[in-house]
């Protein structure tokens, strides 16, 4: 008789479709955190390929590689993947992962909406890139100024996937900052009082307040043209007497506090790490967080220096040159109490600093000094969309990159238990230093010449060839080291150095904890006594040393409370994406719409949305 | 690091050095860090200045920011701290109060050049209506004498010495109007907004001008210039915009006047002193005598090459432009490029 070989009494190995259940349904803030990292640096490479083609494109005059209107999708979707999905996804990555740990907490205040917020931001990136297969992405700018937008000018459905992907991603960002909100307010551990709240957390708490309150006026905005499109009224449409200049006003009262919103977090992590690897405290750690509230706090009153060539008059016009100068005061005082950290200590050149100092702060200062340029109004009369501009806001964005590339050295091993290798990071480093001056250096010089934005080609003999061939160079350079930094991930999952609890003697919560931490962060909440808590209990509040950092306690691992996975976030989310989908179908049909149709879509998809949300709200907790 | 800290310097010191060399040259016609006029010259001035002490915060903060980086270099050793400094009252105060200071030094005169460059600086200027289409600009001068306006396209013409008013509109969506050298940036808006900025040449010349708020397709070919003549000059041309010659009588451009109203050309274009009184396309009128075709796409050569290659695919030259291909066999052609270079 044959016998059938066959395991008895072993469990079955968990499959890949539970794996990949597990993910589907995880409410943890240290996966979901994981899930906004591997979802933006996707969109990293898709954001960097597309600035590759603008810089093909405009390395010789008279270019015929892009077609004028590819050129100005790739222009377009450029800026909203950069600044929609990248910045902000890095800024969700790292509020995800960093933020409870920093407070000392099991999760966010809401997991569920965390996850809810998580898949909104991953199906409205897809919707706004959606438009690629009808060979129509957006193509008006991430600006999109009316009455462009209207559908006389833009009959396609490039400015339809604009506004539906926004309003999405937007629904997703309110949602995230209400939670990092209500985290930060209601679960540091105890004894955490503001003034003891590390830093990042606390320019995360300024940006929550930040989303919540701009993201508004621009929704407003994009249900007008969104009414304009598909149900012809007129705001925008100055032939019955609307006012295309409206538009501009909501969208810089988003616009330009968004600008903090991206900045304020990379602020953050780069008042983490100097301490570190400086190792001593922030220097003027009250002035680095009341600066980092006035510098949000202002972002609401500079809109219209985006305007300035508007014609508000002279009297609007001095009056934005004034708060937007202002702004230079709180950022300086940033500037020199970082240069106060460093100043005296005992300086790590390791790659978080690099990434930190270099890549942060040195070039941070040429897009200071270039901003404070603009609200020079009779200069950005000259000077407004040319390339120094484009250079000026590059020379703000790359070091925001620059932050995260830090943040990631610094804190991804805490999440994969592995370092990141030094060799690779600092021919990662190098490769990004010199290729974003190379890239925005040459920039500033051809903006000096003259040369306007968002012109898909140029003619010879204007005195730009040789700078924009530097500068494409650059680019290149800037795409190989980001090539480099997966890489470098990549061997550190299969091979880097274990990282321990405290890889970098850190001082603050998330290093108490074991890497990767487990699923409830802490096996007892810590009790806070000092600002840098970690640093105390390992060397005293006074740099006395008093003894190693005591590893958590594991143990009565089944008394914590921790939610249950689940699948209705996906789903709610999932269907707002599709009633919105169904928004940009109701187009006609020439267009490549489905005419009336279109609303069978947003039904179906307001359908999956309440049958989502109403099992969400009726899944017992436990 | 020693040798990275020096490369950047030496980078950066040959980027300012080539751009102090490059942008004082003629040959950079869009640079407007060169004047021609006293509206450019007002924000010239102060960008220098703006210019200046931007350097000079930059050398001083990347000089200490390197200096920390370099000097206080060291490895940790276990046990050995350097001193716990938590901040330092009095230069709080002082780095908020120099900063301060700056921005001041920076708004003051500011502000002076807004409310100068809001002024008109004399009570009689030349008066000029701007109106932006896509893709290319339409140039009036309104009532230039009583009950007579003259209408030209992609090329201003303008005296020199005498202040301009420029007022912009547009007749589609938002463009911008710049011309260096002369005039910054003023924003030309559809509907009741109409703006206005005032410039004036110092010498005659040309001076170039681009659309600068992103309008669609073709925004990065929506060029003029802006011709500054000596005032005798001007007033001649005037006088012969005022009175447009009789339609040619004869030859190949006698044909290419008869095939413009044959072949439609006349349903866009208006040539002032005959029939043809489309609206939709720029003016042609003088046509012959302007330096561009298409915005400032192709130069207009006498030998007609230009004007060809236009007419002959308007789409090949600048895709999606509103003029279409006609299809005209290359008779046809020679005969309006003979015509239109005749228009002057």
């Amino acid at each position: 008789m044959a016998t059938v070989g066959r395991a008895v009494g072993v469990f079955p190995r968990p499959g890949f479709f539970e794996y990949l259940w597990s993910w589907l349904t995880t409410v943890d803030h240290k996966r979901i955190g994981i899930l906004y990292g591997l979802t933006t640096t996707a969109y990293l490479l898709v954001g960097g390929l597309e600035a590759l083609l603008i810089r093909i494109q405009l390395a010789h005059p008279e270019s015929r590689f892009l077609d004028p209107d590819t050129y100005n999708q790739i222009f377009t979707m450029h800026g909203l993947t950069m600044i929609f999905l990248v910045a902000m996804g890095y800024n969700a990555t790292f509020f995800n992962l960093v933020v409870p740990l920093q407070l000392g907490a099991r999760d966010v205040a809401f997991p569920r909406l965390n996850a809810f917020s998580y898949w909104g931001f991953l199906f409205g990136s897809l919707l706004l890139n959606l438009g690629w297969l009808w060979g129509q992405a957006p193509g008006v700018g991430w600006f999109a100024y009316a009455n462009l937008t209207s559908v006389q000018y833009t009959p396609g459905l490039g400015t339809d996937f604009y506004v539906m992907g926004l309003q999405v991603l937007g629904i997703s960002s309110i949602a995230s900052a209400l939670n990092f909100l209500v985290t930060i307010i209601n679960l540091r551990a105890p004894g955490m009082t503001m003034f003891k709240l590390p830093v990042f957390s606390w320019m995360t708490l300024v940006v929550s307040v930040l989303i919540i309150t701009a993201f508004p006026p621009f929704t407003v905005g994009l249900i007008e043209v969104m009414f304009d499109r598909l149900f012809g009224t007129n705001f925008f449409n100055p032939a019955a007497g609307g006012n295309p200049v409206l538009w501009q006003h909501l969208f810089w009262v988003f616009g330009h506090p968004e600008v903090y919103i991206l900045v304020l977090p990379a602020m953050g992590i780069v008042s983490e790490v100097l301490p570190v690897f400086a190792r001593k405290p922030l220097f003027g750690y009250p002035f680095v967080v009341f600066s980092g509230i006035f510098i949000g706090f202002l972002g609401w009153g500079v809109w219209a220096h985006h305007m300035f060539a508007v014609g508000l008059g002279p009297v609007a016009n001095s009056v934005f040159a004034i708060t937007t100068m202002l702004i230079a005061v709180p950022t300086g005082v940033k500037v020199f109490n970082w240069l106060g950290t460093l100043w005296g200590g005992h300086i790590q050149l390791k790659t978080p600093l690099y990434f930190a100092a270099l890549g942060f702060i040195a070039p941070f200062i040429i897009g200071g000094v270039t901003g404070v340029m603009h609200p020079v109004v009779p200069s950005d009369y000259q000077q407004t969309d040319t390339y120094f501009v484009v250079a000026h806001f590059h020379y703000v964005v790359m070091p925001i990159v620059a932050a995260f590339f830090a943040g990631f050295y610094y804190w991804l091993p805490k999440y994969t238990g592995r370092l990141l290798d030094e060799g690779l990071g600092k021919v990662h480093f190098w490769l990004f230093f010199i290729g974003t001056n190379l890239t925005f250096g040459s920039q500033i010089i051809v903006g000096f010449l003259g040369m306007p934005r968002r012109n898909y080609t140029y003619p010879a003999g204007l005195g730009w060839e040789p700078w924009n061939l530097l500068s494409t160079i650059g680019a290149f350079l800037i795409g190989l080291s980001v090539v480099v930094f997966v890489v470098n991930v990549l061997k550190s999952l299969r091979s880097g150095q274990v990282a321990g609890p405290d890889p970098w003697d850190g001082r603050t919560l998330e290093w108490l904890t074991s890497s990767p931490p487990p699923v409830y962060n802490f096996a007892e909440i810590p009790v806070v006594r000092h600002r840098d808590e970690l640093w105390a209990r390992k060397y005293g509040a006074h740099g006395e040393r008093v003894g190693a950092h005591n590893p958590p306690n594991p143990g009565s691992e089944l008394q914590i409370h921790l939610p249950r996975p689940s699948y209705y976030p996906l789903v709610a989310a999932l269907g707002i994406a599709i009633g919105f989908l169904g928004a940009v179908l109701i187009r006609p049909a020439e267009v490549g719409g489905l005419g009336p149709l279109g609303w069978a879509v947003v039904v179906l998809g307001a359908l999956i949305t309440v049958g989502g949300l109403y099992g969400w709200a009726f899944e017992p907790a436990e | 690091m020693r040798n990275g800290f020096n490369r950047i310097m030496l980078r950066v010191l040959a980027g300012a050095g080539a751009f102090l060399l490059s942008g004082c040259s003629p040959e950079y016609p869009l640079s407007w860090f060169v004047a021609g006029g006293d509206a450019a010259e007002q924000a010239r001035q102060l960008t220098v200045f703006v210019l200046v002490l931007g350097v000079l915060v930059f050398v001083g903060v990347e000089g200490l920011l390197f200096y920390a980086l370099l000097r206080f270099r060291r490895p940790a050793v276990p046990g050995q701290l350097p001193p716990q400094v938590h901040g330092h009252r009095t230069l709080e105060v002082v780095w908020t109060l120099v900063p301060v200071a700056i921005v001041t030094a920076i708004a003051v005169p500011t502000v002076r050049t807004i409310f100068s460059l809001a002024t008109l600086p004399e009570p009689n200027p030349l008066r000029v209506e701007v109106i932006g289409h896509q893709w290319w600009w339409e140039f009036r001068y309104p009532e230039i004498v009583p009950g007579k306006t003259i209408t030209t396209a992609n090329e201003l013409r303008i005296p020199v010495g005498r202040t301009v008013l420029a007022s912009v509109s547009s007749a589609d969506v938002i463009h911008s109007f710049w011309v260096p050298r002369l005039s910054g940036t003023i924003d030309v808006i559809p509907g009741r907004q109409v703006n206005q900025v005032w410039f004036n040449a110092w010498a005659p010349g040309e001076y170039y001008g681009w659309c600068k708020e992103y309008c669609g397709t073709q925004h990065a070919q929506m060029r003029f210039r802006v011709v500054a003549m000596a005032a005798a000059d001007f007033d001649r041309w005037v006088q012969a915009r005022l009175s447009p010659p009789a339609p040619p009588a004869s030859g190949p451009a006698r044909q290419g006047y008869e095939l413009f109203g044959q072949l439609g050309c006349s349903a866009c274009h208006t040539v002032d002193g005959t029939p043809y009184q489309g609206r939709v396309g720029p003016n042609l009128t003088n046509i012959g005598e302007r330096a561009t075709v298409g915005a400032g796409v192709l130069p207009n050569d006498p030998q007609g090459q230009g004007l060809f290659r236009w007419v002959k695919n308007p789409q090949e030259v600048k895709p999606g432009a509103k003029m279409p291909a006609l299809g005209l066999s290359d008779e046809q052609l020679k005969a309006i490029v003979a015509y239109l270079l005749s228009l002057k």
